[in-house]
This record gives C-alpha cells, structure tokens and sequence, in this order.
C-alpha cells in the first residue's frame, strides 16, 4: 500500500475530489477498510433453501461460498483451500453435500469441516484436521433472511449495522407478501459495468434528480404505454415536505426515497390498490387492452391480472397486516433504499453491488418473487424488472452508461471536485430524528460521503455513525 | 434440438432447398442488424413473434427471469427507443459484424422451421471491442414457400456467459 492518503483533503460537505472514485490505492484501502472489515450483504436464505444449496460470491475481492449445511445452518465459508490455497468451489450455485478441492483431494462438508485428507501419513500423529476447516466469516447478521457478514470480528454489533428504521423499510418491501416472505431465486441479471462502485452506490442510494434526465427515453416509453389517463408518478422537485422525500437512516450510511405521504394521498382519492410503485412497471409492461386478439403473443408474455387476483391479494394484505398496515404498504409499493455499502432494494429489485477494481463493478439484480400472492402478480413484476434492468437501450444500462461517463470524465483534473451542495438549502430533521431532504436532493450522498471519510481517515473503525449529533441538529 | 422423424422422411433436395432458404434468411437478418435498418428487421417478424434471451438455458421464461422475453409490440418498442437520440447507452453506437454459421434444421412444423445455428457477434464501441457469440434458434414460418414471406416466429439467442456479468448489449443481438 503507499503512503498514507489525507483523507480530510479529499473529502468535503459539499465536495468530493475524483481521486476517491479513480486512485487504485484507495480502491484497495476501501476494500481493506469499508469491505473486509465492515458488514457486507451476502445474500438472501431463499437463495439456498435446501440443506446443500451453495452461491458463491464475494466479500470486497475476497471469494466466498454462502452454503446451507447438512445441519440447515448457512454459514458464510471463505471460498480457498486450507493447505495451499485453490478455491473449493467453482459454481456461481448448485448443491454439494461436500466441496473437495482438486488440487490434493482434501475434502470439506458443506459446513466447512475438513474429514479428509489423502496420505495422512506425511503429516504426523499431531496433525489435527479440526483446525483445518474452511474458514468462516468472522461474523454474520441476518434480517428476514437477508445474510450480512463480515470478516472483521471488531465489526460493530449487527443491532448497530442495521438499526430499526433501516429495518422498517425493509419490513416495507417484504410485508408486500402476505406471508411476509421473498423468493430470490428466481434468477439474476448480471452486468459488468467499467467504473467505480461508488457511482452505483450513491445512484441507487437516492439520486432522485437523475431518472428525468438518464431515463428520459424510459420514461417516454412508459408515458406511451399508460396512455395519456395516466401519468407516470415523475419525482418532482419538492422539498421534504412534498410528501416526497428522502432520509437518511443511520447505521454505517444507509438512505432511503421515501414517497409514502404522496401516494397515500394517491390512494386516498383512488381507494385501495394494487402497490402503485409496481403498478407503474406492471402496467408499463402489460398490453394494450387493444392487443388482445390481434394475433400477438402478448397476453401469453404478461398475463392477465383479473380483477379477482387483484381483489384476493388486497384482501390477502389485509388480513396478514390489519387494514391501516395493508393501506399503507399497498400505497409505497415497497421501498426504494440504500443498506451501505452494497445492497439496494427498490420495488422490483434486490441490488448487488460487487467492486471488482477501482473502475469495474460487477452489478446485479435480483427480481424477488412474493410469497402468497397470485403467480400473474409476480409473472408481471418479473417482466417490469427486465424491461427495466434487461438488456436493452434504456433502464439500468441507462445508468450503468452514466456511471462509465463519470469514469472518464474524471480524468479531466482542471477543476477535480464534484458538487455535492444540492438541497443544503432544505434539509431538516424529521419528527422521528432522521435527517431529510428533497427527493432530487444530495443530502444521502454526503452522509455517505461523511461516513466514508470517517471510516477511510481511521477516525472511526467501522463504527455507527448514524445517530444525528445535536451539533447537527443545530445547523439545520 | 431434436431431429424428429418427419424430418428425417423429407427428401434431400427439399432439405438442402429449405436449408439453403434459412441460410439466406439468417443472413439477411445479419445484414439488417449490421446496418442499423431496425425498422426493417422487426419487418421479419411475424405477428405471434417471440423474442427470447434467457438467462441459463433450459429456463422457464414464466418462472425466471430472463434477459430478455418479448412479444412483437415489445419488440417495437425497444427497436423505436434504441432508434432515438436520447438511447444514451448507444450513443454513439455501436458498430456490429456478425457471422453466423453451423445453420442446421432441426425442426419441420406445419407452417414452420425451426434453424439452430453458432453465431459471433464483433462489437465496436467507444474504443472497445467485444466479441459476443452462443446460438441461436429461429423458428421461420414458411409461408407460400418463398423466401421474401418467411417470418420470425421465435428467436431464442443463447448468449455464452449470460448467467454471468454481461458487457453493454444495448444493440439489437
Ligand atoms: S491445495 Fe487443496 S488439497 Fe492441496
Ligand atoms: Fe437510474
């Protein structure tokens, strides 16, 4: 590693210099600091739902295996060799009752034990195979089956990683089942994007300026598709208190877009619907009544949603959450947040960011199907999400397209400093404590950033830092 | 890809005929695409059309989440958008060759063929090359027998690697 970076000249308020987004030598301390020794999402239980099921993936740069064992515990297994080093497994998911590695033949449960070691012999009686397992994650966290870990055992308590307001809009995207539960293995969109991940985590954290302007084509398309009765729910440029809005919510630097007074307003002159948010991707990729009967595949590729199915899923909603909860969690639609560093959820998507190098980022994209509500439903959410995250000209490559732009553009080191500065002017604290600001604004970017410093400086080890200090208070 | 009986029971020179016919047909959807005539190549779909680039083979695009699973007003769409000015991840535009060989018939329907075949797809954009290959499977409705009234029932593109991170595939594939 080089000399030691001065973090404090890097980043500001209202500024950050391009240094932070295109210096390999803070690519690796990030990797060091923020990956290897903070809390990291690895992926969700329903991912490997059978004793044996296994992903492999990565924490930072470091290669893991998320294996259920014999014994139905997941464990998080680093993915190499104990005697010289190979990974054990080459599968991105599959089921293994044992990995072997094929180097020397020694062989591990899927729970990471060693049980054998070919010609023993030449390691004498002291050997001990118990010390030889697959390492594990120092620590691991789970919430409603989504499995963090992290390889530090000096990481904050998991109680302090995610606290309560970040688990309540989690609570927000899983509680659209009736049954409160998500199947995530229902396949993933995968896409190498050359640039830092950072780009992709302040976009997705809560870049509510960008979709009018990166997504145009996206949104003229859908603005096509709804018909003029309809208008797409554009995020307009409100204060806080437009019903639109976004918060900051503490743990390491986790954000969401909130727009929950918006659409109950929606839904108080509309009555109950289905989730408005999923509307919008659902409608936008159903057919035209019109095209029933002209000889198209369409209703084949989205099939209908009756009335009925629509009916039986609100009442389904209500009586798992009471009314007033269904109200409100069919009215967001889900949530649309940020758990630092690597994990986003909209409405249709889980979001996986994977640093790969200082300007490459493995992004990927989940479209989670609903437990307990009628297949069309997620038949529908499935197909939003390619028409969004699929290969095509417009939705995720859109902004992958963006974030490979910034790459470059911050070579140009006349002027090296962005600009953070937008809704400094709007910013407040809200009646629970958290900080919030416009949905167009940049107020999660620099919280974001302020954690960053703190952690990248060594003023904090991978601490909270989300508890809104009373100097703040004051400033706004 | 199984070769079923009825086609083993046409003759070979109706074979080679219908061979000939998909391998004209497959080039002149290359040369479309090659060229950017998007408005022309979504002239070569027929009406039921599907357009398919699943994830892992062997998917069932009602279960899994694909690349891409279309119908023929979806298909539209998404030749109308690339076309516009404001289609960012194609500006500017990739440049494409693509060679697609190994054309085999494996299916004869009623009204239809079904042509398995390699395909290598070189692309250009912003200083960097890509090469994205797999197979393709077309189902071609037949029509009247002549080549100008075949169609694209289905296109099912197995991309090499698509269950693992893809480049910017924002052109047409
Ligand atoms: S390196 Fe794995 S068995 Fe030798
Ligand atoms: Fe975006």
């Amino acid at each position: 590693m080089s000399q030691s970076i001065d973090y404090n000249t890097l980043v500001y308020e209202e500024r950050v210099h391009s240094r932070c987004y295109i210096d390999p030598d803070i690519f690796n301390e990030e990797m060091e600091k923020i990956f290897h020794q903070g809390w990291v999402y690895v992926g969700h239980a329903s991912e490997v739902p059978e004793n044996g099921d296994y992903k492999t993936t990565t924490i930072g740069l470091q290669p893991v295996i998320m294996s259920r064992g014999q014994d139905g515990k997941i464990r998080v297994l680093m993915n190499r060799c104990k005697h010289r080093g190979p990974t054990v497994c080459q599968f991105q998911k599959g089921n293994a009752k044992f990995f072997r590695c094929a180097y020397h033949g020694w062989t591990y449960k899927n729970s990471g034990e060693l049980i054998g070691v070919p010609f023993p012999k030449g390691y004498g009686d002291d050997f001990n195979k118990v010390e030889y397992g697959l390492d594990e994650a120092a620590v691991t966290g789970e919430y409603r089956g989504l499995i963090f870990a992290s390889l530090s055992e000096n990481a904050m308590p998991f109680e302090e990683y995610l606290p309560e307001p970040v688990r309540k809009y989690i609570d927000n995207f899983f509680n659209l089942s009736p049954l409160g539960e998500i199947d995530v293995r229902r396949g993933v969109l995968k896409t190498d994007v050359n640039a830092n991940w950072k780009h992709q985590l302040e976009n997705g954290s809560a870049d509510g300026y960008h979709p009018h302007f990166t997504h145009e084509n996206w949104m003229n398309l859908i603005a096509e598709r709804l018909g003029s009765a309809r208008k797409m729910g554009v995020w307009e440029d409100g204060g806080p208190d437009s019903g639109e809005r976004q918060r900051y919510l503490g743990g390491p630097a986790h954000c969401t877009i909130d727009y929950l007074e918006k659409r109950k307003r929606r839904a108080e002159r509309e009555g109950l619907k289905i989730p408005t948010q999923l509307e919008q991707s659902i409608l936008a990729v159903m057919p035209h009544p019109d095209t029933k009967g002209d000889g198209s595949k369409a209703w084949e590729v989205y099939p209908e949603m009756s009335d009925e199915a629509i009916e039986r899923y609100i009442a389904d909603m209500v009586q798992a959450h009471g009314e007033e909860r269904a109200k409100e969690l069919l009215a967001s639609g889900g949530s649309h947040m940020s758990i630092f560093p690597n994990l986003q959820i909209t409405p249709l998507s889980i979001r996986v960011l994977r640093p790969v190098a200082v300007n490459k980022t493995d992004v990927e994209v989940y479209i989670p199907w609903f437990k307990g509500v009628p297949d069309e439903f997620n038949i529908h959410r499935m197909r939003g999400g390619e028409g969004f995250f699929g290969l095509s000209a417009w939705g995720g490559q859109e902004d992958y397209e963006m974030f490979e732009r910034i790459q470059e553009g911050m070579e140009a080191q006349k002027n090296p400093w962005t600009l953070l500065t937008r809704g400094m002017n709007r910013q407040g604290i809200d009646s629970d404590g958290l900080m919030e600001a416009g949905i167009t604004d940049e107020l999660c970017i620099r919280k974001i950033w302020e954690y960053w410093l703190k952690v990248m400086s060594g003023e904090k080890e991978v601490q909270d830092c989300g508890k809104i200090s009373s100097e703040e208070v004051a400033r706004s | 890809m199984t070769i079923v009986s009825r086609l083993l029971n046409v003759g070979d020179e109706e074979m080679i005929a219908l061979q000939a016919k998909a391998t004209a047909f497959l080039a002149k959807e290359n040369q479309l695409l090659d060229a950017f005539r998007y408005d022309d190549w979504v002239n070569l779909w027929a009406m039921d059309g599907i357009y398919w680039l699943p994830v892992e083979r062997g998917d069932d695009p009602r279960e899994m989440l694909s690349h891409i699973y279309e119908d023929i007003h979806r298909i539209k769409d998404r030749v109308k958008t690339s076309q516009k000015e404001i289609a960012y991840p194609q500006e500017p535009r990739s440049e494409t060759s693509r060679h697609t060989s190994n054309i085999i018939i494996t299916d004869l329907g009623e009204d239809s063929v079904t042509v398995y075949s390699s395909f290598c797809v070189v692309e250009y954009r912003k200083r960097k090359q890509s090469i994205y290959a797999g197979h393709f499977e077309h189902v071609l409705t037949t029509g009247d027998g002549r080549l100008e009234e075949m169609r694209i029932r289905k296109k099912t593109v197995y991309l090499m690697g698509s269950n693992y991170p893809v480049g910017n595939i924002s052109f047409i594939l």
